[in-house]
This record gives C-alpha cells, structure tokens and sequence, in this order.
C-alpha cells in the first residue's frame, strides 16, 4: 500500500482528502503545517508528499526545498489557492523547485486523484 | 505677508527675466502690463499679445469667449482660482504662495499650475505680480503613482480575500464528491450535489479571475459603476490541467 504525507493548515481540507485517497487504497498522515510533516516524514518516509503552499510555522516552499536535499527521490504534489500573489506564482515556485504537480484550489477530486496516480507511477 | 514692493518698470523687468518662472504684472483691472519671456513661451504668445489683456485672454483661457464682456464675467469665473487669487492680492495687498489652480489653455489643454503673487507699486500704482509654475506634468506624474499605489493595495487585498475563499471552496467541493460516492445511483439527491459542486466551480472561476486582476476595469451596473474582472484580468494558463515537470 502506497504511503501519503498530507500537508494543509485546514483540517477540514485535511479531513476531506484524507478520506479521498483511503478511499483509494492509500494510507495516508497529516500534518497541520511544515514543521510537524517533516517531524513525520523524518520518522517514518512514504511515497509521496501533498503539501500546501502557504502554511504556519513552516511554509510548503520549504518543505520542497528541504525534501529536494534530503530524498530528492520522494515525488511532492503541490497544491495552493493564492494569498499575497496569485496561485500560479506561488505554484511556478514549487514547480521550479522540484514539485512533480501543482494544483490550483479548489482543485477537482478527478483531477486530484489523477495527479496523484501519475505521480506514483 | 502684506505691503508693496516699489520698482520701475526696467528693475522689475530685469528681475522677472533672470526667474525661472513665467511671471508676469498685472493692474488692478487685472491688465497684463509687463510679462518675461518665460511667459511668452508658455502660452505661446508674442509680449504684444499680451500686454494690455485682461489675464484670461491673455493666457487664452477657454471660458474667456464664455461671456461678451470676456474674463472675469462668465460663470466659470467665480469658480477661478487665478483670478480670485489676483484679486486678493491686489486688494489686500497680501502675498499669497503655492496656490494651486487648474485652467484650461488654448492649445495647452487643462493645466495644473502652481502659483504664487505679490502686491508690488510699479509706476506709483498698485499691481501683483504673478508667478507661474507648471505643474501638469507632476500632476500627471503623481495620479499615475497614486493609482498604482491604489491597485497594489486592492491587489494585495484580493489575494488575501480569495486565498481565504478558495480553502472553503475546495473543502465543499471535495465534500460534495465524497457524498456522491456514498449516494447510490438513483438516488435523488444527486442532482442536488451536482447543483452545489457546479456553483463551487463557478466561484472557483470567480477567484481565479479575481487573482489576475491587474488594473482598473469598470463596467455599469444599474445605475453605477462595478469592476469589470473580465477586462481587469489578464488571461492565464489553467494550472490544474495535470501539469507534470
């Protein structure tokens, strides 16, 4: 079974992609923010990484930058709905930095699911 | 500061030539009687086109054809900046500074100016003298860095707004589909679920669309004027097309 570390700050979002990708056959853990989803992927590594962009404590961007020297081999899916510049600058970052997809929210749960089942392959 | 300053005609005229304002003089029936050449070449008028006009006309106001009797008379006059500053000085005999005014030239269009008078006694009468800044250009200048200061702030207040926005979005969305994976298939309710992910959708359009705004585009609505985020946005690339790099 494929293992997903979900990053997002709203634990409704958490809560609700949680039970999407179980209900795929995934096992999945979360975290609220960057600093507590490295403390788990330090602990225990999974296949793919989903994280929110714009987070306390410690940002998406990061979490990226540090994956990308730690297990550059771990995909990472990123997913953001824009703050002080629109989606797509803060994505383009991510995508620059090594995200294998970037997802604008509110993203579609097909597209969702698509992007996670090619990223895994 | 009041009380006039007395000179002939020649010192006065030697003085206002080495400013590097237009300046020119003017009697207490609001006459040109002495004008540098700086003030020829703002208004685009040789000094016999000047000397002995009433300040209006001589500049080439366009409110000085309102009336027959010419400047001062026509309704726009009362409003006039210029020519109620004149009159103060000549009456009071007070120095008035950094008045701005707005006039609109012929062949200048409107004009932003800055100026400043002086009550002065030339040949034993009392006049003002009138300096002339241009300011149309730092006018201009300064709206310019107004509105972008302006659409800077609006911007940064969208994102935040449909950052916010998007979150809810996206969990009602994705709440919607969890539901309808739980509904069998005939089940009534579909359509309803259906209904509610459509307009979710349709906000996240909205969002997106706000997020590229990037000036102002406004279109009427019912009797005012609403922003049009259509034509204030610039068009970009759908990202959740399942985009691999």
């Amino acid at each position: 079974m494929k293992k997903i570390l979900l990053m997002d700050d709203e634990a409704a979002v958490r809560s609700m992609l949680k039970k999407m990708l179980e209900r795929q056959g995934y096992a999945v853990i979360t975290a609220p923010n960057g600093r507590e989803g490295m403390n788990l992927f330090n602990k225990d590594p999974v296949d793919l990484v989903v994280t929110d962009l714009i987070m306390p404590e410690k940002e998406g961007i990061e979490v990226i930058m540090e994956l990308r020297k730690k297990c550059p081999d771990v995909p990472v899916i990123a997913m953001s709905g824009g703050g002080r510049n629109t989606p797509e600058s803060y994505l383009n970052a991510a995508r620059l930095l090594g995200a294998r997809a970037v997802l604008e929210k509110p993203v579609q749960k097909e597209i969702f699911l698509e992007a996670v089942q090619r990223v895994l392959k | 500061m009041t009380g006039s300053s007395v000179y002939t005609r020649k010192s006065l005229l030697d003085i206002v030539e080495a400013l590097p304002l237009a300046i020119v003089v003017i009697d207490g029936t609001r006459r040109v009687v002495l004008a540098n050449q700086k003030t020829c070449l703002f208004v685009n008028k040789d000094e016999d086109r000047l000397i002995g006009y009433v300040g209006g006309e001589a500049f080439g106001c366009i409110h000085h054809d309102d009336v027959p009797r010419g400047c001062g008379y026509g309704k726009d006059c009362l409003k006039c900046r210029m020519r109620r500053t004149l009159l103060e000085t000549l009456k009071k005999k007070k120095a008035l500074n950094g008045v701005e005014a707005t006039m609109v030239l012929k062949g200048l269009g409107e004009r932003h100016l800055r100026i400043y008078t002086s009550p002065v006694r030339l040949n034993n009468e009392d006049m003002a003298l009138l300096s002339i800044e241009d300011i149309t250009e730092a006018k201009k200048h300064e709206q310019v860095c107004l509105e972008k200061e302006k659409l800077a702030a609006v911007l940064k207040t969208i994102g935040g707004v449909c950052h916010e926005l998007n979150q809810p979005l996206m969990i009602i969305l994705g709440f919607s589909d969890l539901l309808l994976e739980d509904l069998p298939k005939d089940d009534l309710q579909r359509q309803n679920i259906l209904e509610i992910k459509d307009q979710v959708d349709r906000l996240g359009k909205i969002t997106a669309k706000l997020m590229t705004i990037t000036r102002f585009k406004t279109k009427t609505y019912l009797n005012g004027e609403i922003i049009d985020i259509h034509a204030a946005s610039e068009e970009t690339p759908e990202l959740n097309k399942g985009k691999e790099s």
